[in-house]
């Protein structure tokens, strides 16, 4: 069942790539941002207690990351990239001045993304046009250039030096035929490091505002600031969105929920703009415990006509919010057991500890 | 007031600041060498132990290589703090070295006696915590390496020994997280290390009820920590010709550390397992026999008078003040 289930998914795949794809190449589907390999080593977005790193590139905010523990050095021919403003390659192993960097924080590193969720996806040069902005949990925001990272990826980073929590947003436009697409996408990610009020606020004034924004929120409540399980989503967890145009709240929009494998939820905003979904489990592990997150997406679309009379005719706006999820740990954990063996084991010990007592105690024959 | 009820303020207080002391956005940062557990959410700082099996669990190229640095800053803070406090870390700040004085008073408060470790099974154990050290080094360094042309480990044995401190579970339960009570089931890896952690628990807890701070007998910390011994800026010295080797050193120590009675040519008393409480000092009848010192200088010394102060007793009068026969004459 389960083999003829992964032919039919292949055919399916086939088509799509040879077939649906290319007829719909015109439309450059929905703009995300992927956890980078560096945030993926640490548990997208969660440090897991890791502490940081990595290599370093023309996009970021604050110069040169010093590498950290799960950051193997790059090879040499990645350290020259192709900044986004076309000025050619830049050394940032050698020329860049070395970052400060606290121990246990990491960078936001993500990778842009262009295509459908949960089938074929893309991270082209085009996307070096995109705008992206950072906003830091001391209230300071940034504008992060694109950069082609490998020849595969566009990629934005911050070092992210100081607690709390980051908003990364990223928006793309594209004209094709009649229609302007504008893709919107936002995520979010956690960091333990220094203390916010240590850094001045940087200057501001060169934040990107794209209006309208069409933003989906993650609502999902503050995790603590436990940096050993921040801000994981897992499979049964609830996700509450918020559809935000031009930061007003959008009523009666539908929002769909996809998960990796393809499967489909959708439901229709309040009149606040908020809906929740619940994060369903994709499958149970086969043989092996699956610990690996996977990507959920969450779009929403609205299609309306162009205000100009000039130009295309049509204007659709999409926005994404791709997430990490990690399958619950209540698949391979239990907390009765847990107890059970604590309490085993305190028992044990007492009556052992008290029986020998005992048998001290005895009087000499 | 007695060294002791300091000691338990102090010991309330550093618990209080290392387990709430980050829900008012205190910080003393993470290379502290005391179980200050790290997955305690609201702490004020956490345990060196964590962020230095992670380290050690990078490939070696990377560790001497591009997180050089950072290594060198965190040893270079836990250097520093090492220096300055020493053991008074595992006797005055431990915040598991404060719930086993705790299970002490607990038990005491209940009139039950408590148990002292045989001295040959407490010589045979002592190598504990110095394998405990070597494999809290070894095992992280196989994740990231292959030692010896060996596979790799998985990463279940991440911060093997965070996985098995006690202080995991308990100390987070403090912040009312029992996330940490619980057996993995995922790996056989994590389901003996998970169980593992159980057991010491349960140990722990009976343990401590039972004996006077047993577990510290077993801490890759204090053997950390004993690289200070000798040069820590906190110090325990002994006068030999002062002692006359009554014990009362001995019976109240709560590592019940024979040399500190039994050794009077030795000037520096910090043994391996001594947390430099201080008890020694305040015990001692024999006037600066035993005295506390920092950088060197003697700050408390034991003094007949104090002893007998201690005791609900008169001190002792000069020679030339006691009251003269009257007859005499
Ligand atoms: S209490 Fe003082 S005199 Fe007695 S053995 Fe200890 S150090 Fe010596
Ligand atoms: S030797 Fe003295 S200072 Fe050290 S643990 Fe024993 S009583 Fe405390």
């Amino acid at each position: 069942m389960i083999k003829r289930t992964r032919y039919l998914k292949g055919i399916l795949c086939c088509l799509y790539i040879f077939l649906i794809a290319p007829l719909a190449a015109a439309d450059p589907g929905y703009l995300w941002l992927e956890a980078g390999p560096q945030m993926r080593r640490m548990g997208g977005g969660d440090s897991e207690g890791a502490m940081q790193s990595g290599n370093t590139n023309s996009g970021m905010a604050h110069g040169r990351p010093v590498a950290g523990p799960n950051a193997p050095p790059r090879p040499a021919s990645h350290a020259r990239q192709v900044s986004a403003d076309g000025h050619g390659a830049s050394d940032t192993q050698s020329k860049s001045p070395p970052e400060k960097r606290a121990a246990m924080s990491h960078p936001a590193h993500y990778t842009l993304r262009l295509g459908w969720p949960a089938a074929a996806s893309a991270s082209c040069e085009t996307l070096l046009t995109a705008e992206a902005s950072i906003l830091r949990p001391d209230g300071s925001a940034q504008k992060l250039i694109p950069h082609l990272e490998t020849p595969e990826a566009v990629r934005i980073r911050d070092a992210a030096l100081i607690q709390g929590r980051y908003v990364i947003s990223a928006s793309f436009d594209q004209t094709t035929g009649d229609t302007h697409y504008r893709l919107f996408t936002q995520a979010t990610m956690r960091n333990t490091g220094e203390k916010p009020q240590r850094h001045p606020l940087p200057d501001q004034k060169d934040i990107h505002t794209r209006v309208p924004r069409f933003l989906i929120e993650d609502l999902s409540p503050d995790p603590g600031k436990n940096f050993a399980r921040v801000h994981r989503k897992y499979t049964g967890d609830k996700l509450p969105v918020r559809l935000l145009l031009s930061e007003a709240p959008v009523a009666n929009q539908p929002v769909t929920l996809t998960t990796a494998s393809g499967w489909r939820q959708t439901l229709t905003t309040d009149e606040k703009g908020e809906a929740t979904f619940a994060l369903i489990k994709e499958s149970f592990h086969d043989n092996e415990i699956n610990k690996r997150p996977v990507t959920y997406f969450v779009t929403s679309e609205i299609r309306r006509p162009a205000h100009s009379r000039q130009g295309p005719r049509g204007e659709v706006l999409r926005s994404t919010l791709a997430l990490l999820v990690y399958p619950s740990p209540l698949d391979w954990e239990s907390r009765s057991a847990g107890l059970y063996a604590l309490f085993l084991a305190m028992a044990a010990i007492g009556v052992v500890t008290a029986i020998r007592r005992r048998q001290r105690k005895r009087p000499c024959a | 007031m007695r060294i002791d009820r300091i000691r338990l303020i102090v010991q309330a207080f550093c618990f209080v600041f290392l387990i709430y002391g980050g829900i008012l956005g205190f910080s003393i940062g993470n290379a502290v060498p005391t179980m200050a557990c790290i997955y305690a959410e609201d702490r004020g700082g956490a345990c060196f132990l964590y962020p230095f099996q992670r380290f050690m669990s990078l490939p070696l190229s990377t560790l001497i290589g591009a997180t050089i640095l950072p290594f060198l800053i965190y040893l270079g803070t836990f250097f520093l703090w090492g220096l300055v406090f020493g053991k008074a870390f595992c006797g005055w700040i431990c915040p598991l070295g404060f719930l086993q004085d705790l299970l002490t008073r607990a038990r005491q408060f209940l009139g039950i006696d408590g148990a002292r470790f045989r001295w040959a099974s407490r010589e045979r154990f002592q190598w504990v915590k110095y394998a405990l050290l070597a494999l809290l080094i070894l095992i992280p360094m196989g994740i990231g390496n292959s030692l010896g042309g060996l596979p790799k480990l998985s990463g279940d044995w991440a911060v093997p020994f965070c996985q098995i401190c006690p202080g995991k579970p308990l100390l987070p339960l403090f912040s009312g997280d029992t996330s940490h009570l619980l057996i993995d089931f995922s790996s056989p890896v994590k389901l003996a290390l998970t169980s593992l952690l159980m057991f010491l628990t349960g140990v722990f807890l009976i343990g401590g009820f039972v004996k006077r701070r047993w577990f510290c007998l077993y801490c890759p910390m204090a053997a950390l920590l004993s690289l200070f011994d000798r040069i820590g800026f906190v110090g325990l010295k002994k006068k030999g010709e002062a002692c006359t080797r009554c014990g009362n050193c001995y019976r109240a120590c709560p590592m019940e550390i024979r040399e500190i009675a039994d050794e009077r040519d030795r000037k520096h008393m910090v043994t391996q397992d001594c947390i430099l409480c201080m008890r020694c000092v305040e015990v001692c009848p024999e006037n600066k026999a035993l005295s506390a010192t920092l950088l060197g200088f003697p700050v408390f010394s034991a003094s007949a008078a104090g002893f007998l102060k201690r005791q609900g007793c008169a001190p002792p009068l000069p020679i030339e003040d006691f009251p003269h026969d009257s007859n005499s004459n």
